[in-house]
């Protein structure tokens, strides 16, 4: 309900850079919905001139910090685990997106699955 | 248990009431409570497996392959695990305190959670689906050092601290 999908679409178009990456990571995480309402809207990324390397942190962001999942995890496995496992896990997401970065500085998202994926096969 | 019940009540109402000023508060609960109906059954199984789990793991394979004395062999056994345990958080979770309840070192446990979180198999069909298999193939590979790095430094926490 806090996360628009233009909000996101806003945040991946807007900043660059290592700012960039950690406004798309913090977007991922507050990505509401399981995999099979997050990755068709994925899928509507494929085909927009964004760097690659955020859409790559803005997937991994929702994989590592997934805000909405922090509850559950803290009274599910134990909250002390939970926090450890947060804390340690949190440049993650940051580091990957730098990684991808420098892979694929210059490689737009709609040029990478051309490239890759042969196009939109959806 | 308490004190977290109590933070995320609080952590409701802030929301709820964060949500009401932009008339999106019904929508929320009603999408919350929606969600709980769907989980409920698959939490109770949950938790009746993750007792079982924890009754029947031998103590010597603990000691061996999960406890802290266990080191990169549990964090590398914990990352496989992760990766293999193809549920929601809802019936992975209680099945994750299960492992740990049973003796599992903190590098085991929370190379388990990472390794589930970034190479979990539960996501792979949408993600090969969707994105196809080479984003997919960069991802797993960029993760996998990421989860063992996590577990080796909750290894290192525990045998400093503990």
């Amino acid at each position: 309900m806090l996360v628009s999908k233009e909000l996101i679409d806003r945040l991946l178009q807007k900043f660059t850079g290592t700012k960039g990456i950690l406004f798309t990571t913090l977007a991922g995480g507050f990505f509401p919905g399981p995999p099979y309402v997050f990755y068709p809207f994925l899928a509507s990324f494929r085909e927009k001139k964004i760097p690659f390397y955020l859409f790559f942190s803005f997937v991994v962001g929702k994989q590592v910090y997934d805000f909405a999942r922090i509850p559950m995890e803290m009274s599910l496995i134990s909250p002390g685990i939970a926090l450890l496992r947060n804390a340690i896990t949190v440049p993650f997401p940051l580091f990957m997106g730098l990684i991808a970065r420098f892979f694929y500085r210059d490689m737009l998202t709609d040029e990478f699955f051309a490239k890759y994926e042969g196009g939109d096969q959806r | 248990m308490l004190l977290p019940t109590l933070l995320f009540i609080l952590l409701g109402v802030l929301l709820l009431a964060f949500n009401a000023r932009r008339g999106k508060h019904m929508e929320g609960l009603k999408s919350g409570i929606r969600q709980l109906l769907l989980v409920l059954p698959v939490i109770l199984v949950a938790f009746i497996l993750a007792g079982m789990i924890e009754a029947v793991i031998p103590e010597e394979f603990v000691r061996q392959w999960l406890a802290r004395e266990a080191g990169m062999r549990g964090v590398a056994l914990g990352t496989l695990g992760g990766m293999l345990l193809a549920m929601g958080p809802y019936a992975s979770f209680p099945i994750i305190a299960s492992i740990y309840g049973a003796g599992a070192g903190l590098g085991t446990t929370i190379s388990l959670i990472t390794a589930w979180t970034l190479l979990g198999m539960s996501r792979l069909p949408y993600e090969m689906g969707f994105l196809g298999p080479r984003f997919t193939a960069i991802r797993m590979s960029l993760g996998l050092p990421f989860c063992l790095a996590a577990g080796a430094l909750a290894h290192t926490i525990e045998s400093l601290l503990f």
